[in-house]
């Protein structure tokens, strides 16, 4: 298939006062028409400046981008501005005009190409039923929560029918549950209207959540790119195993003193008592000691747990130990 | 205040003297000269504060000459006393007016001086547009004027009424100046009565009257401001 966006050996150079700073060292990546493609890094790693350049709000110092096979840098201002018509973006802080209400705020992108101004309305409306929010046409953005406004950035950002939507930490600012509900919108915008989407994101969750392809941005540099299942199950470079593995949140230390003997007598060693009370409770334990083993279907044996600093979640650890018949006693001072 | 103006009243026998109807028609004198050289003022002040704003460094159509210039004449203008621009201006207002005194003559300067004012007040007013929504609308394809016209202007008009506000109280207070060249209005009778003649009660009145044409002005310029302003809940 042809790729719609290709990246060619960009870099970007920012010159400061006394030292200049190399955003982006070399880029080149191709995005195929109706991929969802993640662009994840860390941040200051230069992913916000690579989306800039896929309709040159920022301008590559050296390379360039083609869209459609038609080079940005080759084209006059007039020219830009028309690609830029097919190439919408949403934002982190969603950028709506504070002054205009929802409506107005989606037909702006179509005043801007000069639709008349009651098929712009009609369309407007038709979008922000697709969104969900089209009872709040009439409201002001300063009414709405933040997920409705970065709906109705999306609605604004589909209003010209684009060929690609770019999303620069579109749910950076959004809360999980919210987050989860754009993600969804979005890939029903990619399913419905074949509409490529590039997604900017420091978040591993939202690239597996709706990405079909990944690339990892680490230090201006192109460290690693693919289907998000390769990248997933094998990363090879150090940047793409820092980000695989930060899915799952780091342990925290145990500071707690407090420990408990736990003696098996009775239990069959089928079940899996310590992994089911951590689930049932969502707080981590440490085992300090586990001297166990199974005769006959039965557990025998004894383990020590370091239990979490929190008194309740510690009390509800012990009730549902005692519940499944073990003996549990607290143990003084096996950690200093 | 109130004794000399008492005083006033009772030593001329009535309230409603020649001075105090000669007081209310001036109320429009200064109103023709504060309103129309605002107005004016702003056809200059206006393009020059977007220029500003637009050439700026960071701006849209950075250009460091353009920027330096403007930056410059707005400190450079600003800096000269309103009583020294007055006259300074003559030759110019002569020109332009046909003669150096009268209410219509004091426009001349006012405009002068209120035109880099404003572009000063109107720079921070658009400086305050979020540089988010300046890029979305590039992203949309949106061209120059259509980002100063549809984005800066229309998103900072709250802050640009204040302003207008704010220029207008200044301009009134600079055309009491006026009485230098004979121009007339609210502070050039208190000048040349009250303060020459030691006649304290028009002083007063004058006061008086001028207080409240301010306060007029920043009451309709608030009420508007939080009218059109669509940010709050």
């Amino acid at each position: 298939m042809e790729p719609i966006i290709q990246i060619q050996n960009v870099t970007k150079t920012f010159l400061g006062k006394d030292n200049q700073v190399e955003a982006l060292k070399g880029i080149s990546l191709d995005i195929e028409k109706g991929d969802i493609y993640g662009i994840i890094g860390m941040s200051g790693a230069g992913k916000s400046t690579l989306v800039r350049c896929l309709n040159f709000l920022e301008k590559p110092t050296t390379g360039t981008v083609l869209i459609e096979n038609r080079d940005l840098s080759a084209m006059s201002e007039h020219e830009l501005r028309k690609t830029r018509t097919e190439i919408a973006m949403i934002f982190q802080h969603f950028n709506l005009l504070m002054q205009r209400n929802v409506l107005d705020n989606v037909c702006f992108p179509m005043e801007i190409v000069g639709v008349r101004k009651a098929d712009a309305r009609k369309r407007a409306m038709e979008l922000l039923e697709i969104v969900g929010l089209s009872e709040k046409a009439k409201s002001y953005p300063a009414q709405l929560s933040g997920g409705q406004k970065q709906r109705v950035a999306i609605a604004r950002a589909l209003a010209n029918n684009p060929k690609i939507l770019l999303c620069d930490e579109a749910t950076s600012a959004l809360d999980p549950t919210t987050t989860k509900s754009i993600l969804q919108l979005l890939q029903q915008i990619n399913r419905d209207y074949g509409i490529t989407i590039v997604i900017i994101t420091h978040e591993m969750t939202v690239v597996q959540e709706i990405c079909s392809h990944v690339a990892i941005i680490d230090n201006g540099e192109l460290a690693e790119h693919g289907t998000v299942e390769e990248v997933f199950t094998s990363p090879k470079t150090p940047a793409a195993k820092k980000l695989v593995f930060m899915v799952n949140p780091q342990m925290a230390e145990m500071r707690s003193k407090r420990c408990i003997r736990i003696v098996f007598v009775e239990n069959s060693s089928f079940e899996p008592v310590i992994a089911n009370m951590i689930l049932e409770c969502k707080a981590p334990v440490n085992i300090l000691l586990a001297d166990t083993k199974d005769i006959n279907g039965i557990a025998h044996g004894q383990m020590i747990l370091q239990l979490p600093e929190d008194e309740a979640v510690a009390a509800k650890m012990i009730h549902y130990l005692e519940e499944r018949k073990l003996t549990v006693e607290e143990v003084d001072s096996y950690v200093e | 205040m109130w004794n000399e103006i008492v005083t006033y009243w009772q030593e001329e026998g009535s309230i409603m003297t020649p001075m105090v109807s000669y007081l209310l028609e001036n109320i429009w004198v200064t109103l023709y000269m504060t309103v129309v050289s605002t107005l004016m003022a702003y056809v200059l002040g206006l393009p020059m504060g977007i220029a500003m704003v637009i050439t700026a460094p960071g701006g849209l159509r950075t250009n460091r000459v353009i920027y330096r210039i403007l930056d410059f004449v707005a400190n450079i203008v600003r800096s000269v006393p309103f009583l020294i621009l007055l006259i300074l201006a003559l030759p110019l207002t002569r020109i332009i007016v046909g003669k150096g005194y009268g209410p219509t003559s004091v426009i001349v300067p006012l405009v002068l001086a209120a035109a880099p004012f404003i572009a000063r007040m109107v720079e921070s007013s658009l400086l305050e547009v979020d540089r988010g929504v300046v890029e979305a609308a590039q992203s949309m394809g949106a061209g120059l004027w259509t980002i100063i016209w549809k984005v800066l202007l229309a998103e900072a008009r709250t802050s640009l009424i204040v302003g207008a506000t704010i220029v207008l109280g200044t301009v009134l207070g600079y055309s009491a100046m006026a009485g230098i060249v004979g121009g007339g209005g609210l502070g050039d009778i208190a000048i040349q009565y009250g303060y020459y003649r030691g006649e304290n009660g028009v002083a007063w009145m004058c006061v008086i009257l001028l207080v409240v044409l301010v306060q007029g002005m920043q009451y309709v310029g608030t009420f508007i401001s939080k009218k059109t302003d669509k940010r709050v809940r």
